[in-house]
């Protein structure tokens, strides 16, 4: 266990626990309304009222990097979480029953490989009303096929072993072998999928509110914050450098669980 | 020849792919709200006249379909149509920002096959030692930072506060340099892994064993044996990479006020310059399996297995 | 100069990026060319068409008036000269002559013609052209060349603004040329020819590169070389002109304008624009047609915060919808006491809860305010959107992309609440009036974005045009009371516009300015 703890286990456990308490409890940790704005206090340095300083409109900075956690973090789940989903059914069916399914989603996959994706984003996001919906769909959308072909694969070479030809034998349902047989053997490439995309799509969808595509103008959101703040860095540096920093040790803890999480699994 | 064989196959699949490509976005652009007309009138009053005219010129009261032929029989003659914002032909306005472009993307990639390769084999070499967990750790928060943070810490660091290197212009090679780092740290993250683990891969196989046995120095076991093995993955990140820094420099490119195909990009999208965005996301598909086949290729080249694999 | 809604943003690039640190290391690459006589000027987004039937936007037509002619110019003080023409006349209302000056010469030495000259202004008036300029020449009727050195033009009607539009979009170009390339003129193909100051060199992605026009028929321009470039990023615009990197920007990002003062070495200097920013409130729409409502918002509205937020602070409170300068131009320095006489509504809470109490909706309402995503005053926006919040007012901010946003609002689509800024090119308040508060304008396509338009307020604005001194006076005065009652917009602030040059330069850019590039010349 301390060896596992040296390696980063048990501070990214803390961390992500931290913030799952923030996006929960957020508003009310909060010590201000991060909606409430005065111009005549804005853009001024950390003190003692406001321990991250205050943004241009004269907002508190850390209730908005408090209440953002919601924002910037719920997106990111739920990519993760249809990602994974799609990505994992469709590659057992692909996978397992062969066939047709498998021929379609091949190509259809290497389609979608074969696109530039961030360009497709741009142009899928900013055109479409760039709204937060459709980021989050077009994520889902870009990233299950690289999940797709993991599974796929990893069905196919578990579908030859003994234990899968003996539930056929036993004359258990496709559906049945594939959920509850080859399912959890597949678990920890699930869980590292899961919190790979979850990585991938924090830094996305930040990168999308820099580009002002997606939220509206004032949600508290840290991808949002960065951009918003940037003007005011001679000011008060904290408003943009503390939710990047947020970013960056959210994923740092979620790439560091994921392998963890893989090793310990397949161990 | 088997790479003729394989490359004429992998055409025909490539002209269907760009066809659903253009279908694709085309349908996108002309199904959004907006649409060039305003890029054209400027900001400010137009007369009914000027809009009829517009319309007409731009066949944009016409059905969809017939639109989308208008644009693909030119395309197939070469003729990829004129930017609306910039009133120029779509190909000589991305001619004259692909330099930029294919500049800070080779730049790139140097950079992080220059950086990555190394530290990655240093890794593998001494698995968990000090070397392997400092360069993890580093692979792992370079992939955790936002592509802009990092250009923004490049910019003030090197730009504003040491004034070392010049940040704003295209047109030198010291231009380039904070925008490649900027580009190559997350790519070389990725490098890094991959070529940690191939070497990790690589490093158990019995022939490495074997002429370790044999009293080979564990340099030349590496430098003669495991890099060669190791390449193929390594390769296929690198060859996607520069793809991916083709076409998605997105970020760095706005940054650094690089007047390339991304930033081109951007505006050309917010403006509904819909030739333009048409030819830039075909020619991004068009790199992108460029690059894939020019790797499956090189594949045969290096590891003979594939080649009698593809041949069987 | 016809209206534009002033966009202060970079171009499409806007709202993209990041990152407020770009600079050149001032030493590594001195200036921008060594030599005192070349100067280096930067725009927030590129030059993109030298032609302003296609270009009509702030940084193109910095470049179009370095290099072109208009038949008559704007003098310091606003008033009307003659340029290459040498005299004009008005014979009757609504009929001008040009008597062009004798000798001048395209930058490759061909003579300018009449024909030239007449072609100039009537290629806008062909729809198949599109010309952005095309809804300022609306009233000509026809052009014609009635002597080897003589054009005349007439007017449907006698319209007190020609002139200056002409000083502005009347940019003479040799007809073979423009006949020859309608669509493309201007364009990097087709670099633009003309008798100004300057002449084209370079045209490319890196920007515009204009070098002395020794053919030019007035006093030679004092700089060697100029250049125009972008550079998007506002924050990298200030460090490569506080680096000296490049000599400086007539377009000082307003948004940014606090980080331009005390740079060592850079004449910062901000004069004040003929522009006026407002809120429009759409008074069709289901909430704010009521007066109350309108008013009750002008209460609530911090509109010093706002113009802190907007333009960092550079500009004075507006309140009425004329610009200064053409209040000056119209009333005289006694323009503070018609001003001080017309309703107020000064911020007030308690005022603004009163108004709302009197209204059909005392407990509030939401409203839905789209605006572009790449919109700079998006911080303006939201302060007010937290100010209407206070008094039961919920303002939902909704992003669009720009282009959808822009052409929308100019449909005159879903329509309720904005912040817009008009700039003029005009002293007379013959164009504002009209295109805030007028029938036409109420129309698609026109700026009345409040929708406001009586019968009584269309007849006053109509007599006021026909009207000269005092009595025009006292019939704008009655207009703007008027609309300062009924308040469809809310006046917010005058912004002042800057200029940042390197002090190896001075410049003499006031609110008339039209060829920015020539008013700047070596110290």
């Amino acid at each position: 266990m301390r060896a596992v703890l040296r390696k980063g286990w048990g501070p990214s456990v803390a961390v992500l626990a931290l913030l799952a308490l923030i996006t929960l409890a957020g508003p009310w940790l909060a010590p201000y309304d991060p909606g409430a704005h005065d111009v005549d206090l804005g853009a001024v340095g950390p003190s003692a009222q406001h321990l991250l300083g205050t943004d241009n409109l004269g907002r508190d900075v850390l209730s908005r990097l408090l209440a953002g956690t919601r924002t910037a973090l719920i997106g990111p789940v739920l990519i993760a979480l249809g990602t994974t989903l799609l990505g994992t059914t469709l590659g057992l069916l692909a996978g397992y029953r062969r066939g047709w399914l498998d021929a379609v989603l091949m190509r259809l996959t290497d389609l979608m490989f074969a696109l530039p994706g961030l360009l497709i984003l741009i142009v899928v996001v900013g055109v479409a009303g760039g709204s937060y919906a459709t980021a989050v769909l077009a994520l889902i959308v870009l990233g299950a096929p690289a999940d797709i072909r993991v599974i796929r694969s990893l069905a196919l070479s578990q579908r030859e072993l003994a234990y899968v030809d003996a539930a056929r034998t036993l004359g258990l349902s496709g559906r049945r072998i594939m959920f509850r047989h080859l399912l959890p053997n597949l678990g920890p490439t699930v869980t590292a999928n899961l919190l790979l995309s979850f990585v991938f799509a924090l830094i996305a969808l930040s990168g999308l509110s820099f580009l002002g595509i997606g939220l509206p103008a004032g949600t508290p959101d840290w991808g949002l914050m960065i951009a918003e703040n940037r003007t005011i860095l001679d000011l008060n540096p904290w408003a943009a450098v503390a939710p990047t920093l947020l970013i960056t040790i959210t994923a740092v803890a979620a790439t560091i669980l994921g392998d963890r999480v893989f090793e310990r699994l397949s161990a | 020849m088997v790479f003729a064989r394989v490359a004429t196959r992998r055409l025909g699949a490539v002209v269907v792919l760009l066809l659903v490509l253009s279908v694709l976005t085309y349908g996108l652009l002309a199904l959004a709200p907006g649409g060039p007309e305003q890029a054209l009138l400027g900001e400010r009053a137009s007369t009914p006249e000027t809009r009829a005219a517009i319309r007409l010129q731009y066949h944009l009261d016409e059905p969809f379909p017939v639109r989308y032929w208008y644009w693909l029989s030119g395309a197939l003659g070469g003729d990829f149509g004129n930017s609306v914002y910039f009133r120029q032909p779509v190909l000589s306005v991305i001619g004259e920002r692909l330099p930029v472009t294919t500049t800070l993307a080779g730049f790139a990639i140097v950079l992080t096959l220059a950086v990555g390769i190394p530290a990655g084999l240093a890794a593998g070499l001494r698995r968990g030692s000090a070397i392997d967990r400092g360069v993890t750790f580093g692979t792992l928060v370079s992939l955790a930072f936002p592509p802009f943070g990092i250009a923004l810490i490049l910019l003030y660091t090197f730009g504003v506060a040491l004034r070392w290197l010049p940040i704003y212009g295209s047109d030198q090679v010291a231009n380039y340099v904070l925008p490649a780092i900027a580009l190559a740290l997350g790519q070389a993250a990725v490098v890094v892994r991959q070529t940690r683990a191939a070497a990790l891969d690589v490093g158990g196989q019995d022939y490495v064993t074997f002429a370790r046995a044999r009293g080979l120095s564990r340099l030349r076991v590496w430098g003669s044996y495991s890099l060669r093995n190791a390449a193929l993955p390594v390769m296929t990140v690198a060859g996607l990479l520069a793809a991916a820094n083709l076409t998605g420099a997105v970020f760095v490119e706005q940054a650094f006020s690089l007047p390339g195909l991304g930033s081109l990009l951007v505006q050309a999208v917010n403006q509904k310059d819909i030739p333009l965005v048409q030819a830039l996301v075909l020619l991004g598909g068009a790199v992108v399996i460029a690059v894939n086949l020019l790797v499956d290729l090189l594949y045969m080249v290096i590891d003979p297995r594939v080649r009698h694999g593809a041949a069987a | 100069m016809p209206p534009k809604l002033r966009k202060l943003t970079a171009g499409a690039l806007a709202g993209a990026l990041l990152l407020t640190g770009c600079a050149t290391n001032g030493g590594a690459k001195s200036g921008s060319g060594g030599s005192a006589a070349s100067l280096t000027l930067v725009t927030p987004s590129p030059p993109t068409v030298l032609d302003i039937a296609h270009g009509f936007n702030t940084p193109s037509t910095l470049v179009q008036f370095a290099i072109l002619d208009t038949p008559v110019t704007l003098g310091e003080d606003g008033s009307i000269k003659p340029s290459l023409a040498e005299s004009f006349t008005e014979p009757k209302p609504g009929t001008y002559v040009f008597k062009l000056r004798p000798g001048v010469r395209f930058s490759d030495g061909t003579p300018v013609t009449a024909e030239d000259v007449a072609y100039s202004l009537e290629r806008h008036l062909d729809p198949e052209l599109a010309s952005q300029a095309a809804s300022t020449v609306i009233t000509v009727k026809k052009v014609e060349v009635t002597a080897p050195d003589q054009v005349t033009v007439e007017l449907k009607s006698p319209n007190p603004t020609f002139l200056a539009n002409a000083a502005l979009i009347w940019q003479i170009v040799p007809k073979k040329l423009a006949e020859a390339n309608p669509q493309t003129l201007g364009t990097p193909e087709v670099p633009t020819l003309g008798t100004g100051p300057y002449k084209v060199t370079a045209f490319t992605v890196d920007g515009v590169t204009l070098e002395r026009n020794d053919q030019y028929w007035g006093p030679k321009a004092t700089l060697d070389r100029v250049k125009v470039t972008a550079i998007g990023e506002p924050e990298a615009m200030r460090l490569a002109v506080s680096s000296g990197s490049v000599d400086g920007t007539t377009l000082i990002p307003p948004q940014e304008a606090r980080k331009w003062e005390g740079m060592k070495g850079v004449d910062v200097r901000f004069y004040p624009g003929n522009a006026i920013a407002f809120l429009s409130l759409n008074v069709k729409d289901k909430y704010l047609r009521d007066v109350h409502v309108r008013r009750a918002i002008a209460h609530a509205v911090n509109r010093t915060a706002v113009q802190q937020l907007a333009v960092g602070g550079k500009a004075a409170p507006a309140r009425t919808i004329l610009p200064q300068p053409q209040l000056k131009a119209l009333y005289g320095e006694q323009y503070e006491q018609v001003v001080a006489g017309l309703p107020d509504y000064p911020y007030d809470l308690a005022a603004a809860k009163a108004e709302l109490a009197k209204s059909a909706y005392p407990d509030g309402f939401t409203l839905t305010v789209p605006y572009a995503s790449d919109d700079k005053r998006v911080d303006a926006l939201q302060a007010v959107a937290a100010d209407l919040g206070k008094i039961g007012i919920k303002v939902d901010l909704k992003p669009l992309p720009p282009d959808a946003a822009r052409a929308q609002r100019m449909r005159h689509q879903d329509l309720t609440m904005g912040l817009s800024e008009l700039s003029y090119g005009t002293p007379d308040p013959g164009e504002v009036l009209p295109d805030l508060l007028g029938e036409v304008a109420a129309q698609p396509q026109g700026f009345n974005f409040a929708q406001y338009t009586t019968p009584e307020m269309e007849a006053k604005i109509n007599t006021m045009l026909g009207l000269t001194g005092k009595a025009r006076q006292d019939a704008v005065t009655e207009i703007i009371t008027l609309a300062a009652e009924e308040q469809p917009y809310i006046p917010l602030y005058y912004a002042q516009y800057g200029v940042a040059l390197n002090e190896k330069f001075v410049h003499s850019i006031g609110p008339w300015t039209v060829n920015a590039i020539g008013a700047i010349k070596v110290r």
